[in-house]
């Protein structure tokens, strides 16, 4: 849970996302899992297929890699900083039971009663949409949040968009591709073909051109506009 | 370079134009970059080791270089916390510079040379005459050759069509808006962006030249990777997107007057007392070693940009000025993204599909003086998903769980869950646009220096941005008509996102002229200080785009130092 350590230059070095412990983890993945879960398509060319969600995919690990790694920690802290990413999950459950005061029945609707990950990870996919909502509202005590959210209203907001755009852009990038590397720095990355999600999207990946010019609306040259100024 | 004329800090949109005019004119310049440099030589691995110290000479330019890092992957280049465009230092290794930002959002910038410019769309349009008039010491009318400078050297041409720009013309046509072929413009109306990218290679529909051939040729290949960085060309200085990296790094170089040296940042601006207070240089620290570099000069230039030149000024224990770090205006954005029918797609383009990622990242705009901008994006898939879907300041789109009838006409809101990935498989059939609000300078609005965060520089900015009820008025405004060019268009459903105010993309006015700066860009308060990027703009131009004002100002402002110091 606490694992920076400092480079000799001030900045800090974090641990990435695959070093996340099991409630951290769980509460990502059950995240993830709402954000982009599985869905059935029917392909013109394949028929029914499943589409995997974003939980299977780990991209629960980029979301936690990329929100510890960008995590600020002041050059003159004396103690372990909690990772980001486990405040995060914190937070996560504190909404959690908010919402099971006003709402209980929704308490362990995924299904899952497992011991230590949270409740959070046992809500219904809306029930956990519903969470992130309400913190997105500022619906909980930030006082008694975990720092760095303690009376942090815009980190929480912050943070609820970024648990959303981290999940797509790890799902929708080329970072599954990277295949069993894609925890490691990004200069030790190796790319391995495309991901799913481009072949199912019918993106083609890096181009060197398209030929696609329809022609021009004006002639490219900015002398064939009105240039005159009254 | 021992002691040079001129120290310019930063070699991003403005520096890299102020060093080219200073070098031309003969005097000795050294920029100071505080990331990377790509496509050099002498740094063959600029994410991986240290590299040189500088360098001066456009032999080390190298585009083979450029085309193994510059590698068109949005997740290597565009995350923002590990990606090569990135704010933060050249190893990737550590983690990004840290700014508070108190308000829900972000700021999108990228640290090396050619700075921002790196990942821009290269949209360079001149600000609308009505804003320059409103709070500027100086008026349109003495920018224009500043602007036609400007446009010729980079050089700036008129975007071609593609799928997307003819939707989006068809669109804005059926609402009743009118072609407007100017460059300065003062009526509503659409028109191709003025975009600081080569014209397409005549070849490139011609299919006895393969497309790897052709993206080694000059000339745009329409490859769509304006955002993720664009490599394509014969050389670096002839490379087909005009970052400054690109375009006026070359230039600068060529005059064999000027030094380059990234990974170094500036920390602090030295002054001297001399027939009252002046710079004197600056204090540099290396990003990969720590070590610290007095550097003197007769001239500093601060061009680290609308955060980091107030915080410099901050940072350094300059003279207090109650407008250093106030005014910011962001212009205040919104996405809004049309998914349409293969059908009508069918009648209107000939084609099922748009393909978003086809041709320019953003070919074509609407401008409204007064209002603001709409102009088209098209983006790689993640960063669509994650721009047109995820971020929002209204929450989960209220109308996320009704998948089984899909969305309603205009909804709003984040989505996620089953209509995610729906939206998702029409990517091929999205047009995504994006506004800018004509903002209002507001004082409370700017950037501090944080009194309880420092990092190895010193305090770190702490930005804040709440926009003004007219501002949200006039936004109100743009995204009713972006709206209206997208149902016009055809578009079966439609999202707006509503990004949150404080999500900052286009930066300005923290520095302001009149404020600051006087006319000529020289601090008020510090003799031979002076400022070359969008913190010295008076306001946000109206809503345009203001990368290519800066530049106009900063071939102006090299024209003043000349005369004033050193003629």
């Amino acid at each position: 849970m606490f694992g920076e350590n400092r480079s000799i230059t001030g900045s800090v070095r974090s641990q990435r996302g695959a070093l996340a412990d099991s409630y951290t983890r769980a509460v990502f993945r059950a995240a993830a899992d709402a954000i982009l879960p599985p869905v059935w398509y029917c392909h013109p060319l394949y028929g029914w297929v499943r589409i995997p969600g974003a939980a299977e995919c780990t991209a629960d690990l980029y979301v936690i890699s990329n929100l510890d790694f960008s995590q600020y920690i002041p050059i003159d802290a004396e103690r372990p900083v909690l990772r980001l990413s486990t405040a995060t999950a914190l937070l996560l459950d504190q909404g959690t039971e908010k919402l099971l005061a006003v709402h209980p029945a929704l308490a362990g609707q995924s299904g899952l009663s497992l011991q230590g990950t949270g409740l959070f990870s046992q809500l219904s996919r809306s029930g956990r949409l519903a969470v992130i909502e309400l913190l997105d509202r500022l619906e909980v005590d930030l006082g008694s949040a975990p720092p760095p959210f303690t009376d942090n209203p815009g980190l929480v907001r912050t943070i609820m968009n970024s648990l959303n755009q981290l999940t797509m852009f790890g799902y929708y990038s080329e970072w599954l591709a990277y295949g069993w590397t894609r925890l490691l720095p990004p200069n030790d990355r190796q790319l391995s073909g495309w991901p799913l999600s481009w072949h199912l999207i019918g993106y083609p990946g890096p181009a060197y051109g398209y030929r696609g010019l329809r022609g021009y609306m004006l002639p490219p040259q900015l002398a064939s506009a009105e240039n005159a100024y009254a | 370079m021992r002691d040079p004329d001129v120290i310019v800090i930063g070699a991003g949109g403005g520096g890299a134009v102020m060093a080219k005019e200073l070098g031309e004119a003969g005097l000795q310049v050294l920029v100071v970059e505080a990331g990377p440099w790509y496509g050099n030589s002498r740094w063959p691995e600029p994410n991986g080791e240290r590299g040189g110290s500088s360098s001066g000479d456009p032999a080390d330019l190298d585009i083979s270089l450029l085309r193994s890092q510059y590698v068109k992957l949005e997740n290597e280049m565009n995350d923002l916390i590990t990606g090569r465009f990135r704010w933060g230092p050249a190893d990737r290794g550590r983690a990004p510079w840290f700014r508070n930002v108190v308000q829900r959002g972000y700021i999108w910038q990228a640290a090396g040379v050619g700075g921002t410019t790196q990942t821009y769309l290269s949209n360079s349009p001149r600000a609308y005459p009505a804003a320059i008039g409103k709070d500027w010491p100086i008026s349109y009318r003495e920018l224009i050759p500043y602007y036609e400078r400007v446009e010729a050297t980079l050089p700036v041409a008129f975007a071609p069509t593609t799928a997307k720009e003819e939707l989006f013309y068809y669109g804005a046509s059926r609402a009743g808006w009118e072609l407007i072929p100017t460059l300065n413009v003062t009526r509503p109306g659409f028109r191709p962006q003025p975009n600081a990218i080569l014209p397409p290679n005549p070849k490139l529909m011609d299919p006895r030249y393969t497309l790897e051939e052709l993206s080694r040729m000059e000339g745009c290949t329409l490859a769509g990777h304006c955002l993720n960085g664009c490599p394509h060309g014969p050389s670096v200085d002839k490379a087909a997107k005009r970052s400054t990296l690109v375009s006026y790094i070359p230039l600068a170089l060529k005059t064999g007057n000027v030094q380059i040296m990234p990974n170094s940042y500036v920390m602090k601006v030295i002054t001297e007392r001399t027939g009252g207070l002046r710079t004197a240089g600056v204090i540099v620290r290396n990003t990969w070693s720590g070590e610290l570099q007095e550097i003197r000069s007769r001239v500093v230039v601060m061009a680290a940009g609308c955060v980091e030149s107030p915080r410099l000024w901050l940072n350094s224990g300059l003279p207090a000025n109650s407008w250093v770090g106030k005014g910011l205006t962001n212009h205040c954005m919104d996405w809004v993204t049309g998914i349409f029918d293969e059908h009508v797609l069918a009648r209107i383009l000939g084609s099922g599909e748009i393909n978003p990622f086809i041709g320019h990242t953003s070919g074509c705009r609407f401008d409204y003086p007064g209002l603001g901008t709409v102009q088209v994006s098209g983006q790689s898939p993640g960063l669509t998903s994650s721009m047109s879907y995820g971020i929002s300041q209204s929450g989960y789109n209220p109308f996320l769980l009704d998948t089984a009838h899909g969305l309603p006409g205009v909804s709003q809101g984040r989505i996620a869950g089953a209509a995610l990935q729906q939206l998702m498989i029409s990517y091929r059939r999205s047009l995504s646009l994006v506004i800018f609000t004509d903002d209002e300078v507001d004082p409370r609005n700017g950037i501090a220096a944080d009194p309880v965060n420092r990092d190895e520089h010193g305090p770190v900015p702490r930005v804040s941005y709440v926009p003004t009820a007219r501002t949200m008025q006039k936004r109100e405004q743009l995204i009713r008509i972006a709206i209206d060019i997208l149902r016009q268009a055809g578009a079966r459903e439609i999202i707006r996102i509503n990004w949150p105010d404080a999500l900052m993309i286009h930066m300005q006015s923290t520095m302001r002229m009149g404020h600051v700066v006087d006319m000529n860009g020289e601090a008020y308060q510090v003799k031979r200080l002076f400022i070359a990027d969008n913190s010295m703009l008076c306001n946000g131009l109206g809503g345009a785009n203001p990368t290519l004002t800066t530049q106009a100002l900063a071939v102006r402002t090299a024209e003043k130092i000349q005369a004033g110091y050193f003629s």
